[in-house]
């Protein structure tokens, strides 16, 4: 459970967890950040996306204080991200550029480490081992860990608090599915239990199935920001799985849809979601039940792939 | 029961401490400190041609080895110590939970405090049995092989030189950001430095630290040579202002 101390109260107007204005840094000749605006409330499960080299790290250490900017303003939980007052290292749990672990050290002892450092009670220990379901590994030296155990447990200091706000720069990788799924569902709950997460992801499905807002950066920008189901080309693109396409794509456009037929599927173009009037799932399949036909699935399109090759320019080369 | 609240930094340092212990770079530095140790009694004892009166003090001659080469060992050990930081890149855990960097210094050198205590403990320890033992079988009376005052000045002497090249080794690793950079650096100050240019000239010889952990260790009742308890301390003072001052605007860019 979170503390109550900072759980936001219903109806209460949210702070932002995290907000950057006009933030410039150079890394050597380059500039890895360009006029960087971005702001995202508490309780927010907010994904950066974007090809290597775009500036989601450097976004991350920026807000963690690693690094200073450039020019430009910094807030973290309303509060100079270079500042350690008002208890810093409770509130702010993070796993930027990898795992940073003490090879001697058993797992335990790693996280031990962290909750003495952050001024978190002993038993945040126990707690986190128990949430993710780490178990007699804690008691084995680091150095003998594989790279997946390493970033479970890096993730798990991360957790220790705690935490108000979780940053993560690819916190999945090289996690088997059940660790993955794990990790998933415990940001998940994170920010119901009223707390907030930042991740850099190039999980594109992960990202779309578990962030509130997605924000697209490239060259050191954020170039498009919403909520996943409203990004890129694919936004208000639905997929339906019938026996017959034909009758279906039929019936769809005798109720004025645009769609088509693609790889065995029939694809419905609903419209950009600021369209009041915009039909979605629920239309699609009355028009279908209406002329008799009932899929065997409907969903919406995944959309930040179709977004991410926007962006990228089609370009696999720059992922 | 509710167990006492013990202080971030003094839990930080007690963990540290545990992970030390396992660290082969420790064990060596002790083992290859105390075969010096033993080499320079033996010679001292094979060189005596009988008459134990003519033979240096063990005691004292080992507490001068634990505080020069030994201080310089120290410090290359500590600058692989506070060094590994940077290396595993565990500094970048430490200052995401808190950005403050004098707290990031100051863990490195309490630890650094800590493992010179240790040092100091073992190797003074040693130093001092080993001599005594030698003395005695030397000489028949045990009075003549112990002397207080002299003694424990060098004891005093050792614990203050160990750390500060503790502290220059851990300012070394820290302005270098790296271990291995640390100890090149801490290698090049005390051999090249204090022992390769300082003696080319001798006004420069009288001021390193070297010099003035020696005498201040054989002072043999002597008064306390003001010296070289002035450039102990300054050496002290200049590592720890230089280790904050260095790591006040570190950036993580890796």
């Amino acid at each position: 459970m979170l503390r109550k101390s900072w759980l936001v109260a219903k109806g209460t107007a949210l702070a932002a967890a995290v907000e950057l204005k006009g933030v410039h840094r150079r890394l050597g000749r380059s500039p890895a950040l360009d006029g960087l605006d971005l702001r995202i409330e508490e309780r927010e499960l907010y994904g950066l996306i974007g090809p290597n080299g775009a500036g989601k790290t450097t976004t991350l250490r920026i807000t963690l204080g690693l690094l200073r900017p450039d020019r430009g303003e910094v807030r973290l939980l309303g509060a100079d991200p270079r500042s350690g007052d008002h208890g810093r290292g409770r509130r702010v749990g993070s796993l930027v550029d990898g795992p940073a672990l003490s090879p001697r050290l058993t797992g335990r002892e790693q996280l031990a480490l962290m909750a003495r450092w952050s001024g978190s009670p002993g038993s945040e220990v126990d707690r986190v081992i128990r949430l993710l379901g780490l178990g007699r590994m804690t008691e084995r030296p680091i150095a003998t860990y594989s790279s997946g155990m390493r970033q479970i447990l890096a993730i798990a200091a991360a957790m220790v608090g705690p935490p108000e706000l979780l940053v993560l720069d690819e916190p999945t990788v090289g996690l088997d599915p059940g660790h993955r799924r794990r990790v998933d569902d415990l940001l998940v709950e994170h920010v119901r239990g009223g707390g907030t997460v930042v991740l850099s992801s190039h999980q594109l499905d992960d990202a779309e199935r578990l962030c509130t807002r997605v924000g697209l950066m490239a060259d050191g920008r954020l170039v498009e920001e919403g909520p996943p189901s409203e990004l890129g080309p694919a936004a208000g693109r639905y997929e339906v799985t019938v026996g017959d396409p034909e009758a279906a794509l039929q019936a769809l456009r005798a109720a004025r849809l645009i769609c088509w037929h693609d790889h065995g599927k029939v694809v419905v173009e609903t419209g950009q979601a600021y369209r009041p009037d915009r039909p979605d799932g629920s239309t699609i399949a009355r028009v279908l039940a209406e002329a008799g036909i009932f899929p065997s699935d409907l969903r919406r399109s995944p959309t930040l792939e179709l977004a991410y090759a926007q962006l990228t320019g089609g370009n696999l080369a720059r992922v | 029961m509710s167990r006492a609240r013990i202080h971030p930094v003094t839990g930080t340092v007690r963990l540290r401490a545990r992970e030390l212990m396992r660290r082969p770079v420790v064990a060596v530095a002790l083992l290859a400190q105390s075969a010096v140790l033993i080499a320079v009694d033996l010679v001292d004892v094979v060189g005596r041609d009988g008459d134990a009166e003519q033979g240096r003090d063990l005691v004292l001659l080992g507490l001068r080895v634990v505080a020069a080469p030994g201080g310089l060992v120290f410090g290359v050990l500590a600058a692989a110590v506070v060094g590994s930081e940077f290396t595993w890149s565990t500094e970048r855990a430490l200052l995401a939970r808190d950005p403050r960097r004098g707290r990031f210094v100051a863990l490195q050198l309490v630890v650094t405090a800590t493992l010179a205590l240790a040092w100091w403990v073992v190797q003074s320890l040693f130093a001092v049995g080993l001599g005594f033992a030698l003395q005695l079988q030397a000489g028949p009376d045990p009075a003549a092989a112990w002397r207080w005052a002299a003694n424990g000045r060098a004891l005093a002497a050792v614990g203050a030189v160990t750390l500060v090249y503790g502290l220059v080794g851990a300012a070394c690793a820290i302005a270098a950001r790296g271990a291995l950079a640390g100890v090149v650096a801490v290698l090049a100050y005390g051999l090249l430095g204090e022992l390769g240019l300082a003696p080319l000239w001798h006004p420069v010889d009288d001021w390193t630290l070297w010099t003035s952990a020696t005498r201040l260790v054989v002072g043999q009742g002597d008064p306390v040579p003001g010296q070289s308890l002035v450039v102990v301390a300054a050496v002290g003072l200049l590592a720890l202002s230089a280790s904050f001052t260095f790591y006040a605007g570190r950036e993580i860019t890796r």
